[in-house]
């Protein structure tokens, strides 16, 4: 009996430790969510408009800086899904052990 | 000074910068705060669906990134040394009244379907292609806000002084 709950004592620290170590990555991808989603619109308006398009045309820097915040969140779901789909793969091995 | 462009006007400017940027990001918390009410909840649960259902997060803060883009094309327009008309004025505020306002119902539309979603993503898996889609719509009324700004900020520049 003791080593039952032992066995589950085990088991409930391995996943503890498990979703600690989780916790770098997620930090990680937080500050690359963040500081894309900071720098890439309002760099690429600025960039666009001083050596590409003019100083007085500021239409499609706009344009760009909006399609540029669209483009951080499409990669945010692509990084979702994939992580999502790794979660599922990892379980389904589990189950097989 | 000219009737046309009275000293007055870079008030309306400024205050079109000021509402851009402070409504959208009003809609922006909004949709943020009620969103993570509904994230939280769920996470305690099924830890496992935080990341996907972080969405509606990502979609609120681009809301904000719309105003701010607004505000910052705004700014670029108004200077000291130029003239500057009353047309330009208007034309400014009513560019940033259009984004910030509409940034504050699209914020508010994305935090509530964002929480409601995020509570029924538990129990049911295919909620989740529905609440993408019903994302994009909300945010979709930001953007548009964002182009009748732009829109209107490329016709500021023919104001002339009398």
């Amino acid at each position: 009996m003791s080593s039952k709950l032992e066995q589950r004592e085990q088991q409930q620290e391995q996943e503890q430790q498990e979703d600690n170590g989780d916790m770098g990555s997620v930090l990680t991808k937080l500050a690359i969510f963040t500081a894309a989603m900071v720098v890439l619109p309002i760099g690429s308006y600025f960039l666009s408009r001083d050596y590409y398009f003019g100083p007085k045309n500021t239409t499609p820097p706009g344009i760009i800086a909006a399609t540029m915040a669209n483009i951080v969140l499409v990669a945010f779901i692509w990084v979702a899904l994939k992580e999502d789909r790794e979660d599922a793969k990892r379980e389904k091995l589990k189950k097989k052990q | 000074m000219s009737t046309s462009c009275p000293p007055y006007a870079p008030f309306l400017g400024f205050a079109g910068v000021a509402s851009a940027v402070i409504f959208s990001t009003l809609g922006a918390a909004y949709g943020t705060s009620k969103a993570g009410i509904g994230i939280s909840g769920m996470g305690t649960l099924r830890p496992d669906l935080i990341m996907k259902s972080l969405i509606p997060v990502v979609m609120a803060g681009i809301i904000a990134v719309y105003g701010l883009v607004v505000s910052v094309l705004i700014i670029g327009g108004l200077s000291p040394d130029d003239p500057y008309s009353l047309y330009a004025g208007f034309i400014h505020l009513a560019a940033g009244l259009s984004c910030g306002l509409t940034g504050l119902a699209a914020g508010h539309a994305i935090g509530i379907v964002g929480d409601a979603c995020a509570r029924a993503y538990m129990f049911q898996s295919r909620i989740f292609v529905a609440m993408v889609l019903m994302l994009i719509f909300a945010e979709v009324i930001g953007l548009y806000g964002l182009i009748v700004a732009l829109i209107l900020n490329t016709r500021a520049g023919e104001g002339a002084c009398y």
